[in-house]
């Protein structure tokens, strides 16, 4: 039987894991999240002649605390999983800060072998490492890859094989003396076996590491650490955090003195050269806005022209289905009620969002995202969030489900509540759909735009209201600035994967089922009452009962509404049946009133029901009212 | 002369000596976070990107680092003259 190996790839964001993985594992591989956990781990596998390895890739990281889920599940994978071998992808051009991350690996006494990667930068940088020099360091494996070029990788994996059928090596580095007689000290009072060395144990606890304290629950033991600690906080005057911090980057430094050897002087870093344009108080907006002008662009020309091709192919297959010898009724619940709703997912929303993300994913990868949350910091922080939370709202463009997931990015619960709100309110492809198929289709492209500016002066004022009254206050942007890259397909295509994988497995089962349940309501023609439900708001909207109705199946998605207006009336020529002012009104309300059931069904699985549905009724009711004033307001012009 | 970071003009260099309302025992994460991006007290940075309002960006330990301007002004340097 083949022996069975499984090999982790830790390391900073940006450094290349990802690039290492899919070279590695040649795209076979399952993108899933982590078990209770809402991170993406990655994970592929390799066949040789005796071994099954299986790969996995953990999330970018700077440290092992608990700062993010993604520093918690990394360090939960190489404790409980127990990985063969921990891959830590460095990258070479910025060494420094990636020796403080491999340190606190090396922590654990885990297998290591370390890829410095991206070293053809670090050689354009005019630098060298002395690799052998840092293998006595390290005790460990050390590799020069690029990854990009496919260089050494096959290597690196052989090392790693090897290493993890090697013993492990019991020697590690030491801190200043003050520090290590205590960390001596705990290790040698931590009974039980936790998967890692007690050395590692024993540093966490001096760091008053909540997460492990909970595991060690041993008041003797948290005695002991009390006084060791504050001993160490007598000596330098500082938090023991902080101590341990200073002692990680004295020891890199000490390293950094070893093997890192300057062979010339460093050209002119053409990044930051890039940046005096791109990041420029006035050129950066304007850069900014026409890359995303010209991303919509793309995206509509592109997804029109692929939803038309889609749309016709299912209308060929729907005229086979219909003659098909069954009963009319089954068919026309089975055809509406269910393939109508894959239609959606498949066939109009689709076309939108998968340029729209794989765009995303090519500035993403590129460096430039980071620059967007540079340039959007200033404004941002008005609505209480910081400019990293552009991106999810930059994403809900596309769809909002992916995008309250990718507010992940942020580190802070509230940031992240005000981030996914907001980003509930921007107009998502589904919605830019009724927009241009309804206000722009009949009024013309003005009253479009004009619809746009009234819910972007919404959202601003929704932000500036959450800002002060959730409770807690803003936190500051704290970010790594990439240096500007080519892109690698293999990771954009994987990027933007992750992104559809949400709205297909999360979104698109929803959908379908409550389309069912809707189409089931017409069969069975309960239609006529819940008109007379709606008559009221119909009433206040200044709206006809029947176009009210069809606002109904937008909570399912919202371009439906569109569809079943043009159902209900047995046309698509709208201003026949409704007035100019209806269909701006309309259009404005069906763009805020409230967020689609997938949407909701995701702000549940992230923050919990009552918060989902206060969002919703909140957003029901304003939408209302502003309607309401649009329709007195609108009677006078 | 002390100066919080978000002063220093870009190109200029600084030395961290301490962090606003910090003192012994439980210290704010984000300052836990800065200093594992290398934002540790002693230590020299370059000020690349400081347009007045906005965030700034800094050359730390060999990268590149923006920071908001609240965090930034909470972040007491010492101006280094050259």
């Amino acid at each position: 039987m083949k022996k069975q190996i499984t090999i982790a790839l830790a390391g900073n964001a940006n450094v290349g894991k990802s690039v290492i993985f899919n070279q590695l594992t040649g795209g076979n591989q399952i993108i899933g999240n982590w078990p209770g956990k809402t991170v993406e781990v990655a994970y592929g596998s390799i066949e040789t002649k005796d071994v099954t390895a299986k790969v996995v890739d953990l999330p970018g990281i700077y440290s092992l605390s608990t700062y993010s889920e993604e520093e918690l599940v990394t360090r939960q994978f190489i404790m409980e999983e127990k990985p063969d071998v921990v891959i830590v992808v460095v990258d070479a051009a910025h060494f420094y800060r990636n020796l403080f991350f491999l340190l606190q690996i090396l922590e654990i006494q885990t297998k290591v072998v370390v890829a410095l990667n991206q070293y053809d930068i670090l050689e354009k940088d005019g630098y060298e490492i002395d690799t052998e020099k840092l293998e006595q360091i390290l005790h460990a494996k050390v590799i020069k890859t690029i990854a990009t070029k496919n260089v050494n990788l096959k290597g690196l994996f052989e090392v790693a094989l090897k290493v993890a059928q090697n013993e492990i090596n019991g020697s590690y580095l030491k801190y200043g003396k003050e520090v290590e007689e205590r960390i001596e000290k705990l290790t040698a009072h931590i009974q039980g076996d936790f998967g890692v060395s007690k050395r590692f144990f024993a540093i966490k606890l001096l760091e008053r590491d909540s997460e492990v304290e909970k595991l060690m629950n041993d008041e003797n033991i948290i005695k002991l650490r009390d006084e060791l600690a504050k001993e160490l906080e007598d000596l330098h005057g500082e938090n023991t955090q902080t101590i341990i911090i200073q002692e990680r980057y004295a020891l890199a430094e000490r390293i950094i003195e070893k093997v890192l050897i300057k062979k010339k002087k460093a050209l002119l870093d053409l990044s930051t050269k890039i940046d005096n344009v791109l990041l420029n108080p006035f050129f950066g907006f304007v850069f900014l806005f026409l890359i995303l002008l010209f991303m919509f662009f793309v995206v509509f020309k592109l997804g029109s022209f692929l939803s038309d091709y889609l749309d016709s192919f299912f209308e060929t297959f729907k005229t086979s289905f219909m003659s098909l010898n069954m009963p009319q009724y089954v068919k026309t619940f089975l055809w509406d009620g269910i393939v109508e709703g894959v239609i959606a997912a498949f066939g109009i929303v689709l076309p939108y969002i998968a340029p729209f993300y794989f765009l995303l994913a090519f500035l993403e990868d590129s460096g430039y995202l980071a620059r967007i949350a540079f340039l959007t910091d200033v404004f941002m922080h008005r609505l209480g969030i910081h400019g990293k939370a552009f991106i999810p709202l930059i994403e809900s463009f596309g769809c909002s489900v992916p995008a309250i997931m990718g507010t992940r990015v942020l580190e802070r619960k509230r940031d992240r509540i005000i981030t996914s709100i907001l980003a509930t309110l921007i107009p998502c492809s589904a919605r830019s759909v009724i927009v241009f198929g309804l206000v722009a289709a009949f009024l013309g492209p003005l009253y479009a735009v004009g619809i746009y500016v009234l819910d972007f002066i919404f959202i601003f004022v929704v932000g500036l209201f959450l800002n002060r009254y959730i409770k807690g206050s803003a936190t500051g942007l704290i970010m790594d600035m990439p240096r500007y890259r080519k892109p690698v397909l293999k990771v954009i295509l994987k990027q933007t994967w992750i992104r559809l994988k949400e709205f297909f497995t999360f979104a698109t089962p929803i959908i379908v089922v409550t389309n069912a349940i809707m189409e089931g309501l017409i069969l069975l023609n309960l239609l006529p009452y819940l008109e007379i439900l709606v008559k009221p708001l119909a009433i206040f909207l200044g709206l006809p009962a029947l176009a009210t109705l069809t606002l109904i199946f937008g909570v399912l998605r919202k371009e439906l509404t569109l569809i079943m207006l043009a159902t209900f009336y047995h046309t698509s020529n709208f201003l026949l049946v409704l007035t100019p002012k209806q269909i701006f009104i309309y259009g404005f309300v069906t763009m805020i009133y409230i967020p689609c059931i997938a949407t909701i069904a995701m702000l549940k699985r992230e923050f919990g029901t009552t918060t989902a549905l206060l969002i919703t009724i909140f957003e029901f009711i304003v939408a209302v009212i502003l309607g309401g004033i649009l329709n007195v307001v609108l009677r006078f012009i | 002369m002390k100066k919080t970071l978000s002063q220093i003009e870009a190109g200029r260099k600084a030395i961290i000596v301490d962090f606003a309302a910090h003192g012994r025992g439980s210290i704010p994460h984000y300052i836990i976070r800065l200093q594992e991006m290398g934002i540790l007290k002693g230590e020299k940075v370059l000020m690349i990107r400081n347009a007045g309002i906005g965030p700034i960006e800094v050359a730390v330990k060999g990268t590149h680092l923006a920071l908001g301007r609240g965090i930034a002004s909470k972040i007491i340097v010492e101006e280094v003259k050259e």
